[in-house]
């Protein structure tokens, strides 16, 4: 069984080694020595932070961000901002023959995806600098059944060699070449120097192969080995790999820039009388930025983080310190899933946005796959447009799921205003939008650019009746809530306006009242319940018909903007194609903007006016003076009263009482 | 036309007071550069231009902000209420005229900074928003950008919003930034400048206070202009572009969630984080007062900033002199709460419609319907049942 195991380790490591020779010859030296040198706690401490949130909120958190977003950035700087020009100048004519069969393969599949072969390289390196990296931490427990690090990296390294025997043989004959011993040689190195001298020269000869061999073999094998062990016991391994990831990093970067400085040399220089084709890798500014990247996320990734193990609670009756170590447990994404879920069905406003939500999504990765199969920018933006519209709908319906949460301490009022204010980001946001589409316009009245109306109207027509499902099923609510107080429209008379109980309480002292500045001689505090919709329906009745709910009139308004988007789109895309009038595009969309604008101004007003704590307008003075004709009450003061949420009425006034 | 009058009158009443000239001033040059801007970024046909001069709006959003400030201070002070139609001069006032200024507003006009900061903040988060949408459009359309005002642009921006943000006082402002939990660019920052204290102490004065998390996104965006631009010249297609202008907008997002949260939070009635502490001491100590049995429905919100609200039912012994209680438990909270309503009762078995009051909803909710059933005894008192 160890033998087993021990195979399936060497082979996943000639793979990964195999993977690294490939990157070598496509990057270059430096980039390649740049990428895959990095130690496992690097590469772990970015995992970590990248998908754990267990951490957040511990010093040096923040650290480890900056690290994780320097790596990505040297890593960005290698992909897309090296420009490779010597390489791009070959750029693989199709008689090029590759020294490799399977370099020409990857070739091929890199064109294919549309990636620079170089680039290619890259991604190679990284996939194998992870796989090393999660080999190595597998490989933890072998390493201890085979008995010393020593004895199993002899055994492995020599197994490897077994293993690519058949295989440099087999390339041998396919590329029909005088056996490259290189090849071979090269598979075997451990990689941990700076190998800039070996890859570019090829040694042709057999005898002159031998020495060459022995002294990689002794320096790559056992000495780096050896180097590495004795550092990790004298220094400690974090601060073995810290220093010697960046000694590695700064040492390739000088070599190869004297390498660089050189190149005409070497490129003239004949072995054996055979002029060596070099492939050579300039040093360009991405590359010098992705050092320093690098060298600074190493740092930052590898210094110790300081660990709180708990919270400390206090002494135990020994005296001896007490930790508290619960964290709280994560859930399972399913099971919040499904309760969030749950919540969201369970009540009318939320499942209809819900379902909304689903088919405005469903529609937008149609269009958006459609729009990456037939290669259409059009179709493209406008499903990102679909996207970002989706935002809104998101906010409301999380605005809705949380309006049900209940009251805690510092919501003491529970959580229904949410919904208020829901509203009145949705209106901001629609605002926002009206501002772009204007801004738009009016750079487009001048110069109005040629529009390919092909294809525009079906997917405008599609979006419109998309929208119009929504239109439907939203204004289809409200009508059903009004619905609903028209059946209990015979307690509409009834001039209880909401559910307010306040109830007052008379003193027996009075004196006191007067003698204080303030004046209070007692509190009465009214206190607001909602009680569902139907009440609230038969209350507001037909004045506030879409105050009922700030949120819904929020997404209604974004669904109608949308709507008004799409009718925008059909006519100027009509009359650009029967009357080639490019200018009624701009026209259009400015008035489809003055139209959004003018048509959220009532929500935001009405959700402002509410966040404002403004007193609802049949609260009147005549109504509160009926207070002073109770038994007992000699006068009121500081009342407040307010709209909690649309339905509810808070108020809080001071009466005095003979 | 009123409304024309109006602002006409606001402005010659601006202008003739001292300490908002120089604000009328700053605003007209804002108001000119972020034309200039756009019409430059327009021509510039860089998002990441566009990003960073979306700063010139804010710091429109942020004089109005001032001035509306401005203009609470004033009418605290003064409490004319001929001024406040004069003296609205921004947008966002403009909406808010109050048609009955005594009764619409019973806690005043205080609260109208909450919302401007929230505006104003929410407006850039989606501004920011809306502009990642559009550099992925504009990263697929693939149009050419023009380099040349790049630089100019981003310039005016700069002095024009570092200008606004040192130039203007800002109460409301300086107070969201001062306590709203700080944003990550600020985070990372005084982080590697500790590490930078680390090397040369004689730094620590200079970088170590916290710092003005606009000013930073200025700056920050500044830098990123820069180096878009030497990417630009350098050849490497717009990808730069779309690049820096989606961190421009993170940065944006990472600056303006933390203050539009804390002015969020406040227009949601609810205690601010800061005050939980002092709040829950005095609560303990008022309810250890003699006579106090428990406390139920506390309410404590911040109506502005710094304005605590609370209302609390108070539970006193049957023996209890109840204006004692009241006082004392006044006495206690008034340092913190500065509006206080608190309702002293007694657990009385003789007053059994107490208890009723005090059950959960649920026993509530049959209760209510008594009023609907039977509106003649309720409708003397507009649906509030009294119990006495």
């Amino acid at each position: 069984a160890l033998f087993y195991r021990i195979i399936k380790y060497t082979i996943c490591l000639t793979i990964i080694r195999l993977l690294w020779l490939f990157g070598l010859t496509l990057c270059g030296p430096l980039r390649t020595t740049l990428l895959f040198e990095h130690s496992d706690v690097v590469i772990l401490a970015c995992f970590q932070v990248l998908f754990s949130s267990s951490m957040s909120g511990q010093q040096g958190h923040t650290a480890r961000i900056r690290g994780v977003v320097f790596f990505a950035l040297a890593v960005l700087a290698i992909f897309a901002f090296d420009n490779d020009d010597l390489r791009q100048r070959v750029d693989h004519p199709e008689g090029h023959a590759h020294h490799r069969f399977f370099a020409h393969i990857f070739y091929r599949l890199t064109s294919f995806v549309g990636v620079a072969d170089h680039k290619g390289g890259v991604i190679l390196l990284l996939f194998a600098l992870f796989a090393r990296c999660a080999m190595n931490s597998w490989s933890k427990k072998l390493v201890l059944d085979v008995g010393g690090p020593k004895k199993f990296y002899a055994l492995t390294t020599c197994l490897s060699t077994v293993c690519l025997i058949p295989m440099s043989f087999i390339m041998m004959l396919i590329n029909n070449l005088f056996l490259d011993p290189t090849d071979s040689a090269r598979s075997n190195f451990q990689t941990t120097l700076p190998t800039t001298t070996v890859t570019a020269s090829f040694f042709t000869n057999l005898t002159a192969l031998i020495i060459p061999v022995l002294i990689i073999s002794l320096f790559i094998f056992v000495l780096d080995f050896y180097v590495e062990q004795i550092a990790i016991v004298k220094l400690d391994r974090i601060r073995t790999y810290r220093f010697g990831t960046l000694a590695m990093i700064f040492a390739s970067l000088v070599i190869s820039f004297i390498w660089v400085q050189t190149v005409s040399a070497a490129n003239s220089n004949a072995w054996l009388g055979r002029t060596v084709e070099v492939e050579e890798h300039v040093l360009s500014g991405g590359v010098v930025f992705a050092v320093v990247m690098f060298a600074f996320a190493t740092d930052l990734l590898s210094s110790p983080i300081r660990q709180r193990s708990g919270a400390f609670i206090g002494y135990s009756q020994e005296g001896v310190p007490l930790f508290n170590l619960t964290h709280q447990r994560s859930q399972s994404l399913l099971l919040i899933l499904k309760s969030s879920l749950r919540d969201i069905l369970a009540e009318s406003d939320s499942r209809q946005i819900f379902y909304f939500l689903c088919i405005n999504l469903t529609f937008t990765f149609v269009e958006l796959l459609y729009g990456a199969w037939t290669n259409s920018l059009g179709l493209l933006s406008d499903g990102f447009h679909m996207l970002f519209d989706c935002t809104a709908l998101v906010v409301g319906l999380y605005a809705a799921l949380m309006a049900r949460w209940k009251p805690t301490r510092v919501f003491s009022y529970g959580y229904g205003r949410v919904e208020v204010l829901s509203g009145f980001v949705n209106g901001l946001f629609l605002v926002v939008v009206a501002f772009f589409v204007f801004y738009e316009a009016i750079g487009r009245l001048f110069e109005p650019p040629e529009i390919n109306t092909n294809r525009l109207l079906i997917v405008s027509v599609a979006g419109f009746a998309v929208n119009m499902i929504g239109i439907f099923s939203f204004s289809h609510a409200h009508a059903h809530a009004h619905g609903g107080g028209g059946s209990c429209a015979m307690s509409h008379s009834a001039p209880a306006k909401d559910q307010n109980h306040g109830h007052s309480h008379d003193g027996h002292d009075h004196s006191h009242s007067h003698s204080h500045s303030h004046g209070h001689s007692h509190g009465e505090h009214d206190h607001g319940h909602s009680h569902g919709s139907n009440e609230k329906a038969s209350h507001h009745g037909h004045s506030h018909s879409m105050r009922d709910n700030a949120n819904m009139k929020g997404v209604f308004l974004h669904v109608l903007a949308d709507t008004l988007g799409s009718v925008g789109v059909i006519i100027s895309s009509l009359l650009i194609q029967f009357f080639g009038w490019n200018i009624s595009d701009p026209i259009c969309s400015l008035f489809i903007s003055i139209m959004i604008f003018l048509s959220v101004l009532p929500l935001l007003k009405d959700s402002a006016m509410t966040l404002l704590l403004q007193t609802p307008s049949h609260i009147q003075y005549e109504i509160l003076d009926r207070i002073l004709k109770l038994d007992q009450v000699l006068s009121y003061s500081d009342e407040h009263f307010w709209n909690l949420t649309s339905s509810t009425v808070v108020g809080t006034i001071h009466i005095q009482i003979a | 036309m009123s409304t024309a009058t109006s602002v006409l009158r606001s402005l010659f009443y601006l202008l003739k007071g001292s300490h908002s000239r120089s604000t009328v001033i700053i605003t007209m040059g804002t108001l000119v550069s972020c034309l200039i801007v756009f019409t430059l970024a327009g021509q510039t046909n860089s998002m990441a231009l566009q990003a960073f001069c979306s700063l010139c709006i804010f710091d429109l959003l942020f004089i109005g902000t001032a001035l509306l400030s401005a203009w609470n201070i004033e009418n605290r002070n003064t409490k004319v209420r001929q001024k406040i139609q004069s003296n609205n001069n921004d947008s966002s006032t403009a909406l808010f005229i109050p048609t009955q200024t005594v009764a619409t507003f019973s806690y005043g006009t205080a609260r109208f900074e909450v919302l401007a900061v929230f505006t104003s903040t929410m407006l850039s988060i989606l501004g920011a928003f809306f502009i990642l949408k559009e550099s992925i459009e504009k990263f697929l359309e693939d149009e050419p950008i023009h380099i040349g005002y790049l630089m100019p642009a981003s310039f005016i921006t700069f002095f024009m919003h570092l200008i606004v943000i040192y130039f203007v006082p800002n109460q409301s402002f300086d107070h969201v930034i001062a306590a709203s939990s700080s944003s990550w660019l600020q985070e990372h920052v005084s982080d590697i400048f500790q590490n930078l204290c680390h090397y040369i102490p004689g730094l620590s004065r200079l970088l170590l206070p916290r710092i003005n998390p606009l000013a930073l996104l200025c700056w920050c965006g500044l830098a990123i202009i820069f180096s878009d631009s030497f990417l630009l010249t350098m050849g490497y297609g717009h990808f730069v572009d779309t690049l820096s202008s989606l961190l421009m907008a993170f940065m944006t997002f990472g600056t303006m969630v933390p203050m539009a949260v804390y002015s969020g939070k406040i227009l949601l009635q609810t205690t601010p984080a800061h005050m939980i502490g002092q709040l829950d001491k005095c609560l303990h100590e008022a309810s250890r007062l003699d006579g106090v049995l428990e406390f139920r429905h506390e309410h404590f919100w911040a109506l502005s900033f710094g304005t605590l609200v609370g209302s609390l039912h108070v539970r006193c012994r049957r023996d209890a002199d109840e204006q004692l209680v009241l006082a004392h438990v006044w006495n206690k909270l008034a340092n913190v709460v500065q509006i206080l309503t608190i309702h002293i009762f007694k657990d009385d078995w003789l007053r059994r419609q107490t208890h009723t009051f005090m059950q959960p909803q649920v026993t509530h909710h049959g209760h209510s319907h008594s009023p609907s059933n039977n509106p003649s005894s309720a409708s003397a008192y507009n649906g509030f049942v009294v119990v006495t």
